[in-house]
């Protein structure tokens, strides 16, 4: 079975469906920069309206295999069958796993903790020593 | 949703293949309010943007470019009530190009990395 092109469906989505802004925040810290502040991830509006109403965004899965795919040659992502609904703890989730470094969430064997998924008031405003932040252990 | 498949427009005098229209679509765009908890104000073809600190960000796709020969179109600006010149870059000439999302740095006149209210972004080029 065919479908239309992944940007296509966003296009579409975005004609449709209103931003949703999600309650949260991935604070992560990347093990391959050690020197580099925690970073925060914020979800985009359009991309959670679209995990959260479903038949739009193709399967994890497919971005991961994406990613040894040389550049140039065909992607499965594109053209895979949008999966359903997500909770937005699940987009989330997804979004950890297709956004942040592996070496975040799936390879990291330490004990700091270098991952958090943090409500959004919980993110400073106020961004003094913005490069000093780190994940308080 | 119906499709209509058509080769080619015309307005009356001027003929050109629909190829012109699709090819020259920004296939990702992002306007990003970076101070502050960083937001999003509108955007197209984006899953996420990531804070790495002062001045830099990335923007991340939903739908990944074919290859790195893709164009990036960058500006940004302050909402301060005096003229402030306030520059963007693509991240790190040093690094690889990537084709699920691109890295920018907006700094001050001084050179100096520096939160700024507006990071304005386009993506063009081919799909994956």
């Amino acid at each position: 079975m065919t479908h239309e092109h992944l940007w296509v469906r966003l296009a579409e989505a975005k004609a449709v469906l209103e931003p949703v802004q999600s309650k949260y925040r991935v604070l992560f810290e990347d093990p391959r920069e050690p020197d580099a502040p925690a970073k925060v991830l914020c979800p985009d509006p359009n991309w959670l309206a679209c995990a959260l109403a479903g038949n739009v965004l193709p399967p994890i899965e497919t971005y991961q295999r994406d990613r040894d795919v040389p550049d140039g040659e065909p992607k499965e992502h594109p053209y895979a069958e949008p999966i359903g609904p997500m909770t937005e703890e699940e987009a989330i989730e997804y979004l950890i796993m297709k956004d942040c470094p592996v070496e975040t969430w799936r390879d990291y064997k330490g004990n700091r903790t270098i991952m958090k998924i943090v409500p959004v008031e919980l993110i400073p405003s106020d961004r003094s020593f913005r490069n000093a932040w780190r994940i308080a252990q | 949703m119906s499709t209509l498949t058509i080769s080619n427009l015309n307005d009356g005098t001027t003929t050109v293949p629909t190829t012109f229209v699709t090819n020259g679509s920004a296939k990702a765009w992002l306007n990003l309010n970076g101070t502050g908890t960083i937001a999003i104000r509108g955007s197209l073809n984006t899953s996420s943007v990531t804070d790495e600190g002062t001045g830099k960000y990335t923007q991340t796709y939903v739908s990944n470019m074919s290859n790195d020969d893709y164009s990036v179109s960058t500006s940004a600006g302050s909402d301060r009530g005096y003229i402030e010149t306030v520059k963007v870059n693509r991240y790190n000439q040093f690094e690889p190009i990537y084709t699920n999302g691109m890295q920018v740095v907006t700094y001050s006149s001084s050179s100096s990395y520096y939160d700024t209210h507006f990071v304005l972004l386009q993506s063009f080029g081919d799909l994956a």
